[in-house]
């Protein structure tokens, strides 16, 4: 029974987290279009909203083309690979107040594994480097190469600092689980300051947001697909329904890391009224992560992409000492606290 | 040190470009043209299809010398002349010598404007229409025909080497630029 | 019997994948299948309630140290299945070290009088017992470890800076 809860729960998020990509599409292309003096997408449906829903059946129905001397069984693997650990990530991230329950099944989060957590967010993320890593491969392209090699490297340099952006985070809560953290965010400090962990540990926020947009291929940090220099980097090769996925992972992508930084630094579902009305919550959710991707888009709008160098001086020079920093002042001060 | 204040002016430089962008994003003017709906403002001297001018009898201008065809760079003009005895009346053209065949392939034409400045007696020139695009590739070679067709839609309209012969609308498409030198022949409503 | 279907599904699949990674001659191929193994580890230690261990078995060993190796495989052998220069003596010296590290591992297992039987513990191993483990009563062999990664990560270093 628990486990087919899990799953109804499951397949609702999925059925969520895939219906919005679309839509962030859509808001990427408008904002793009503002940044630029444009006006985007604007033919297809209202404002242009349907544009999304209009490549994806164009996509589809593209010719699957598929080069010769390219390593099938990877080939074909590396699309899903790409797609999964973002979509995977979502299964610890509570949406909504946990307080909401439909027949004393708590609604708004898959499952917390409490001795896990936010590590497990950790992990998928680590993972969908292989779909990069293996399309750039397989593609037996120099240009898909050059992106996959790239993105192996960014990957590695990226995580530790995540990692330790992370450890911030944990040591302050003195709990893995995504639940504990957000309501461990509900106590407002002194001077009322919100107990949010973006006003404590703002260090931890700039170093999580900064590692998760290079982890997930975003600009400033795209140079895995970089398109002024490697054609399209890892996915050059690939065509119709399988650049697709590519396409979608990217923005699923961007959705999962704004929920996760919503979650853990913005205080998640939490918000004035949420205690009296906890169905607010999503809304408040909805809202922070919405935010987050505005955020995102607007960085994509604004900065030039790092060049290699640039890259992995940025990472080890500066990242992880500021992390190791950050994660050191957190330790002394919990325990000169006499702990959480 | 320098090192971290180099760190602070470039964080400082990110959100400085950030205030760039959402500058552009609250007030910039969007440049966009809704095509189809809306028209793009062309320049008065503006080279799209070539058109071949009439006189105010409804007389062709071209004398069929073919010092188009020589001049342009693309060679996409065929001109074959022609000479009559035939009285004013019942000339096609303006003058004794006339231009039998005249043929410009739009799909080799590269707009450039040659032939208009070889023409000398401003019979060719070229009118705004830029939709020129066909299915068939055979739908782009314009006959003389055409080309009198093309002069007949749009010699009221702005063009290369037509905007000086229509001196009445000069001041509405050039503003204050003063065209060069006199047209050897006025232009003729259509 | 649900802990033993789990249990021979998931020695299959990682017994069956580090075959797969032994016998395949592809350098990318074998790492992939590497990657399977370490993930079915993982579950393993799902399965025994060590749920720290299985995200940190996914962390660092299929996040990290397989990227890293996949990095170098693509670095280094851009040429496909080309077999690397091993003589007769070399060989033969392999399968001996192997046979011994075998009978090793056997003897020692062996040894022991009673295995603990692969059983659920009741809510897992929770990061508190991990970390009192780690730092309180192995504090010296954990300290010693990360000396030991530190010496080796310095030694790389010195060498890659030699070189140039």
């Amino acid at each position: 029974m628990e486990y087919l809860i899990m799953t109804i729960k499951a397949v609702v998020v999925f059925a969520v987290v895939a219906g919005s990509m679309p839509f962030i599409v859509w808001a990427e292309r408008k904002v793009m279009a503002d940044a630029q003096a444009r006006i985007g997408p604007n033919r297809v449906g209202p404002y242009g909203i349907l544009q999304s829903f209009a490549d994806a059946l164009k996509l589809m129905f593209k010719e699957d083309v598929t080069p010769r001397q390219v390593d099938k069984p990877i080939y074909f693997l590396a699309p899903v690979l790409a797609m999964i650990p973002a979509l995977t990530a979502f299964a610890v991230v509570p949406y909504g107040s946990p307080e909401v329950t439909v027949y004393g099944v708590p609604i708004f989060y898959v499952t917390d594994p409490k001795q896990v957590g936010v590590l497990w967010v950790f992990a998928v993320t680590t993972l969908s480097v292989y779909g990069v890593v293996l399309a750039g491969w397989a593609s037996n392209n120099k240009w898909s190469l050059l992106g996959a090699l790239r993105s192996a490297a960014q990957m590695i340099s990226y995580e530790v600092a995540l990692g330790l952006a992370i450890l911030g985070v944990v040591l302050g809560s003195g709990s893995l689980s995504l639940i504990d953290i957000v309501e461990k965010q509900a106590v407002p400090r002194a001077f009322g300051i919100p107990g949010i962990w973006l006003f404590a540990q703002p260090v931890a926020f700039l170093l999580f947001f900064t590692a998760s947009l290079a982890e997930t291929n975003r600009t400033p940090f795209d140079l895995p697909e970089a398109e002024s220099e490697l054609v399209a980097g890892f996915h050059t090769e690939y065509s119709s329904f399988k650049f697709a996925m590519f396409f979608m992972a990217e923005y699923i992508n961007v959705l999962t890391v704004s929920a996760v930084v919503a979650t853990l630094f913005l205080g998640g579902w939490l918000g004035p009224g949420v205690g009296q009305f906890p169905l607010l919550g999503v809304v408040y959710f909805a809202l922070k992560t919405a935010a987050l991707i505005y955020l995102i888009m607007w960085l994509r709008a604004t900065l030039p992409r790092f060049r290699y160098d640039q890259l992995m001086r940025f990472a080890w020079k500066v990242l992880l000492p500021l992390g190791l920093a950050n994660v050191f002042i957190t330790a002394l001060w919990v325990g000169l606290r006499g702990g959480t | 040190m320098s090192a971290i204040g180099n760190a602070i002016r470039q964080s400082l430089a990110i959100l400085k470009g950030m205030g760039v962008t959402l500058r552009h994003i609250l007030r910039e003017p969007r440049v966009t043209i809704q095509y189809p709906e809306e028209r793009p403002k062309q320049s008065f001297r503006y080279r799209g299809i070539h058109q071949l001018r009439l006189d105010e009898n409804g007389k062709e201008l071209c004398v069929g010398c073919n010092l188009c065809g020589l001049v342009c760079p693309s060679e996409c003009i065929y001109v074959e002349g022609a000479e009559t005895d035939a009285p004013e009346e019942a000339r096609v053209s303006r003058y004794e010598r006339y231009a039998l065949v005249y043929v410009i392939n739009a799909a080799r034409c590269l707009y450039c404007g040659y032939c208009v400045e070889a023409c000398p007696t401003d019979a060719l020139a070229m009118t705004p229409q830029f939709e020129l695009g066909e299915y068939q590739k055979r739908n782009c070679i314009y006959d003389k025909e055409d080309l009198v067709r093309n002069h007949r839609r749009w010699a009221d309209q702005a063009g290369y080497g037509i905007e000086w012969c229509n001196p009445a609308k000069l001041e509405e498409w050039t503003g204050d630029a003063k065209p060069v030198g006199p047209p050897s022949h006025p232009a003729v409503e259509p | 019997m649900t802990e033993w279907i789990l249990f021979i599904v998931l020695t299959a699949v990682a017994v069956g994948s580090a075959l797969m990674m032994v016998l395949n001659r592809n350098p990318v191929h074998a790492a992939l299948w590497l990657v399977l193994t370490f993930l079915a580890v993982a579950v393993f230690f799902l399965v025994l309630g060590a749920q720290f261990l299985f995200a940190a078995q996914i962390i660092i060993y299929t996040g990290a140290i397989m990227v890293l190796f996949l990095f170098v495989v693509m670095l280094l052998n851009l040429e496909r299945e080309r077999e690397p220069i091993v003589t007769g003596g070399q060989r033969a010296a392999a399968v001996a070290l192997a046979f011994a590290l075998l009978a090793v591992l056997v003897i020692a297992i062996a040894a022991r009088t009673s295995f603990p039987t692969m059983a659920m513990v009741p809510g897992g191993i929770t990061l508190t017992d991990l970390g009192v483990a780690l730092f309180d009563e192995w504090l010296l062999p954990f300290e010693l470890a990360s000396i030991l990664l530190l010496v080796a990560m310095i030694g790389a270093i010195a060498l890659a800076r030699r070189r140039t």
